[in-house]
């Protein structure tokens, strides 16, 4: 960074609370990513940690509070419009377009942010950037040689790291992870763990880990929700020592 | 991916390809306009030659027959088709030589799908008449699609929309109404009989389209023009296909009028009358009818109870004791168990012009004008009574005011009241004075009695 | 080309297109009426099948898009009494300002909502051309579009009819094969992960109604001054629903199996039926045969087989 203690904050969620009806899904929760960073959410099951990505990514409008993205306030813009300033997310249920093969899919999210996506008037051809960034999301995630397959062949792992390759292949500044690893085996878990370490440094993170002790190796800070509430921020050691976290945890064991 | 860029480019090619086929055969086509040279390079040279010779074996008589025979309205258009086929069954398919050949379509009641099965049967086919539809609007289409081609004959012996034998008359020159009616025609009857019985005031119960507005005015018209009073906002319109009318009859219940005026087609009839019956108002208000409302294709279907009494007129009805009438509905019950609709009686009077044209012509048709000109002139004993033509090509009937009575089988039908002899589209008015007005729509009723101008006024 | 398959849709293209051109010498004047006729609604198929099979929009009120088309032209010929030009031009208005109301309409909709708008779409224009008499005629319609002098022969306005379907389904091609066409496909698999990818669904939706409403005009276009005729039936959604039936019948999402169920029916409903008074039924009994055994439709079965027995001799290339 250049100009000593100004760090860029790409993303700035600052007292958000979304209720759905009756139930509050998430109560009141700030926090500030700067660029580069890495960020856990944890927390038990139904805390709000999908809640409020969807919040930050648009699919979801705040009941109260703000959401700045790259310095702007965009809490009332559209999710596509977030996404084209360099928002990406991952699905905790895997969400991809199952009838088109491998190379379709990334070839949809590598055009989504250029002006190609709009032509109609021919064939489409994936040459030059476009190109290389599939071929780079590929070969991170290790499908190369599916590339031809249509994703509902794919089995189950695979498509989890559809998913991150998806992600990377719209080639977000900030990148939003709800559980990559949900419902994997403990080798494919492994697999995933090393794919995240390996992602590009400059790429702002924030991971969603239902699992505490993943999620803390991967990050540098961490917010952990419960029920809604923000109970505790902090670096990993901080919160592997923190008593209500540990509460939490252990009261959900 | 590239792959695909080279199929697209092979396809481009092809198109290419055909572009450069097309300009040679049709080649005059594009270049010049209309060179006469080209035409026997065109394609379809040959087949516009299926004229029949004049000298020594005389081609058949291609008759192609268009009604509705699946759809909404199938069961009329079968009594249509019976009516046709049952007249061949029982008169010689030879006429002064030359054999009768016929096939008949189902158009689904839909104009698009009579337009192209009248051109099958003309230019396939080979069809020198064309007897068709039942319904006004597809009527209409074909009229004009055939108007174009004076080699063909089209008969209209249902499709009843006013103008083909009225303002637009001259659109039409192959056109004649052999077995046909305007829908005004018998309602015109009835409006005058509805004053004559006393009544001065009268609401009006009618389907929301040009046949409900035609049957619908010619009555207000002539009830108005007697003198009655119709009351604009009495009248009822509902539209095509009103599957629940007991709302409209609760609204008529409401009203002070001395008789209601009905005409509803197809599902709508049998629920109005039910409810015209359960509430009570059968008893209490007449109820006079246009005449399909209680044509026998709908009544046969109801329980006496609700019909039987109900008034109407028609220029077909089945009670009539005349050996003509009498000696149709027996054949038509023997053959198909049922007492016969207009649309019966309709086709077969269209089959009765026909043969008589045919034998006063001595089977030469190739003329048209002249099988109109034949059929203008006779006076035929038909199932509607004695037939004949005014010069605007509709027929000429008794009209009779009807009413529904249970035979002793059990069965309803239609038996005549009183007779109005010789009614032609206009009565009671003179052509003249009749076409200044409008045709009738829901805009122009031909109400005098809220000073719409109107002929006779 | 790309394997077996390449070749086989190419000797497929080239066999139809060589039959296609010489068609009048082969046959009588009406069956080149009826492909003529099959022809402009296998173009309303494909219209359809651009939304419903490529975006997972189905639609069911198309009718009343190429209804408003064949209304305009008519109204121009019939009651204003101009000239071709202008007839086309008021045809392609009429077409494209009914979709643009319409694509506003439905730009926020999907799934059922979206089938229940159209479907009201469609019953409007139905009931605005039943209402608006001195425009449209209402029941009567409006008789008398004549054609042009130069294709006012049967197999001239067959020829034309052909060249201009055959530009329509080029066009068609390239455009379910280019970025928006994929992005379209992406719309019918899951329209979430779209959104969060950076595409405006929205937009996206207009466009490709207004794109498909655009071959819904020009079909409507062709078909009124095939017709020379033009009544409230043709924007009812009986209409509509034909289309999509044929659409299915054929395949959905495949372009040439709408073309290819809209020869079905029309053979169904124009030849069929001179000998076999009950082709309803007969349709009926196709329709549930291939949604019970070639859920596909016949193109997105036969491809289907095809590729399988590819892959068991081991020749099997991606189809796309
Ligand atoms: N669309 C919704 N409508 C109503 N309640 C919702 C909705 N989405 C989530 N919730 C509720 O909000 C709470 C948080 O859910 P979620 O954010 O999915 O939790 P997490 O991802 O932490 O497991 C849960 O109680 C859930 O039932
Ligand atoms: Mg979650």
């Amino acid at each position: 960074m250049i100009g000593a203690g100004v760090v860029d904050r790409v993303l700035h969620v600052e007292n958000v609370k979304v209720r759905f009806g009756g139930v509050t899904a998430v109560n009141g929760v700030s926090f500030e990513v700067e660029e580069g960073a890495r960020w856990a959410v944890i927390g038990p099951n139904g805390a709000g940690k999908t809640t409020l990505f969807r919040t930050i990514c648009g699919e979801v409008y705040p009941t109260d509070g703000r959401v700045h993205l790259f310095g702007r306030d965009v809490t009332r813009k559209p999710a596509h419009s977030r996404a084209q300033m360099g928002l990406g997310r991952t699905f905790q249920v895997t969400n991809l377009f199952p009838n088109l093969t491998v190379e379709e899919n990334l070839a949809i999210a590598a055009q989504a942010r250029s002006k190609r996506r709009f032509v109609s008037w021919a064939p489409l051809r994936i040459r030059g950037e476009l190109a290389e960034r599939i071929e780079s999301a590929l070969s991170r995630v290790g499908l190369s040689e599916r590339r031809l397959a249509t994703v509902a062949e794919l089995s189950h792992g695979e498509q989890r790291q559809m998913e991150i390759a998806m992600a990377l292949a719209n080639a977000p500044r900030v990148l939003l992870l709800d559980e990559p690893a949900a419902g994997l085996s403990a080798a494919e878990r492994s697999v995933v763990r090393q794919l995240i370490e390996e992602l590009p440094r400059d790429l702002s993170i924030v991971l969603i880990e239902h699992d505490m002790d993943i999620a803390l190796e991967l990050v540098d800070r961490v917010l952990v929700l419960d029920n809604g509430n923000p109970i505790a921020e902090g670096t990993p050691d901080e919160i592997r020592l923190d008593p209500k976290v540990q509460d939490v945890y252990l009261r959900d064991e | 991916m590239r792959t695909r860029w080279r199929s697209l480019a092979a396809s481009t090619a092809l198109l290419a390809l055909i572009a450069a086929a097309c300009g040679t055969p049709g080649g005059g086509t594009t270049t010049t306009t209309a060179a006469p040279t080209q035409t026997t390079a065109a394609p379809g040279g040959e087949t516009t030659t299926t004229q029949a010779p004049t000298t020594g074996e005389l081609e058949p008589l291609r008759i192609g027959v268009l009604q509705p025979l699946t759809g909404a309205i199938a069961a009329s258009g079968n009594d249509a088709k019976d009516g046709w086929e049952l007249y061949w069954q029982n008169h010689p398919t030879e006429i002064a030589g030359r054999k009768i050949e016929w096939r008949v379509e189902d158009t689904g009641g839909d104009p698009d799908t009579a337009l192209q099965k009248v051109d099958e049967l003309v230019q396939n086919f080979g069809a020198e008449i064309i007897v068709g539809e039942l319904l006004a609007n597809v009527t209409l289409a074909l009229a004009d699609r055939l108007a174009d081609n004076p080699d063909v004959l089209f008969v209209v012996p249902i499709g009843s929309a006013d103008d083909m034998t009225q303002r637009r008359r001259d659109e039409f020159p192959n056109m004649i109404r052999a077995g046909g009616w305007t829908s005004s025609q018998t309602s015109h009857v009835l409006g005058d009989w509805a004053y004559e019985q006393g009544y001065r005031k009268v609401a009006t119960m009618c389907t929301d389209y040009a046949f409900g507005h035609e049957m619908c005015g010619g009555f207000v018209h002539v009830f108005t023009y007697r003198g009655g009073e119709v009351d604009p906002s009495q009248q009822l319109w509902n539209p095509l296909g009103t599957q629940d009318m007991s709302t409209y009859v609760t609204q008529l219940a409401d009203m002070d009028v001395d008789a209601v005026f009905a005409l509803q087609v197809g599902g709508s009839v049998g629920d109005f009358l039910t409810n015209w019956h359960d509430f009570g108002l059968k008893d209490r208000i007449p109820l006079l009818g246009g005449e399909v409302l209680l044509d026998n294709s709908n009544i046969r279907n109801l329980p006496p109870e609700v019909v039987e009494g109900l008034i109407s007129s028609g220029h077909w009805t089945e009670g009539r004791d005349e050996p003509t009438v009498t000696e149709f509905v027996e054949l038509v019950d023997a053959a198909t168990g049922k007492i016969p609709s207009y649309y019966v009686a309709a086709t077969w009077t269209a089959a009765q012009y026909i043969q008589a044209a045919l034998e006063a012509l001595d089977g030469d048709t190739s003329d048209k004008q002249k099988m109109i000109e034949a059929m203008q002139g006779f006076e035929l004993e038909t199932p509607f009574g004695i037939s004949r033509m005014d010069s605007y090509g509709n027929p000429i009937y008794d009209i009779a005011i009807r009413r529904v009575e249970v035979r002793d089988d059990g069965r309803v039908w239609n038996v005549p009241v009183e007779i109005y002899e010789n009614v032609d589209q206009f009565w009671p008015f003179t052509p003249e004075e009749y076409l200044q007005q409008p045709v009738y729509s829901r805009e122009f009723q031909g109400n005098l009695s809220v000073g719409e101008p109107a002929a006779g006024g | 080309m790309k394997g077996p398959t390449g070749w086989v849709k190419l000797g497929l293209l080239v066999a139809s297109l060589a039959v296609g051109v010489a068609l009048p010498y082969l046959v009588d004047q009406f069956l080149v009426g009826i492909v003529t006729l099959a022809l402009i609604t296998g173009l309303f198929a494909m219209s359809i099948d651009l939304l419903a099979g490529y975006g997972g929009l189905v639609t069911l009120g198309q009718a009343g898009i190429s209804a408003a088309a064949s209304y305009g032209v008519a109204y121009m010929s019939v009651k204003a009494g101009a000239g071709h030009l202008a007839q086309v031009g008021v045809g392609l208005l009429a077409g494209l300002i009914v979709s643009a109301v319409f694509a506003v309409m439905i730009m926020r909709s999907s799934g059922v909502y979206f089938m229940m708008i159209t479907l009201a779409q469609g019953m409007i224009i139905w009931g605005l051309s039943i209402r608006l008499t001195r425009i449209t005629g209402a029941e009567n319609g409006l008789p008398g579009v004549d054609r042009p002098e130069f294709l006012s022969l049967y197999w001239q306005y067959y020829w034309f009819v052909l060249a201009v379907v055959l530009i329509c389904s080029a066009m068609l091609y390239v455009i379910v094969r280019s970025p928006f066409g994929l992005a379209l496909e992406g719309l019918r698999e899951s329209e979430s992960r779209l959104l969060v990818l950076g595409y405006n669904t929205s937009l996206q939706k207009f466009y490709a109604f207004m794109v498909s409403g655009f071959f819904a005009t020009v079909a409507g276009i062709l078909l009124v001054y095939l017709n020379q005729f033009i009544s409230p039936s043709s924007a009812h959604l009986t209409a509509s629903a034909l289309g999509v039936l044929q659409t299915i019948l054929g395949g959905v999402g495949t372009l040439v199996g709408p073309m290819i169920g809209s020869f079905i029916v029309v053979y169904l409903r124009n030849v069929v039926s001179q000998d076999f008074e009950r082709w309803p039924t007969l349709m009926g009994l196709l329709f549930i045969v291939v949604v019970l055994f070639a859920r596909r439709g016949l193109v997105g079965e036969l491809s289907e087989r095809w590729r399988a027995w590819l892959t068991r001799r081991g020749l099997a290339v991606p189809l796309r």
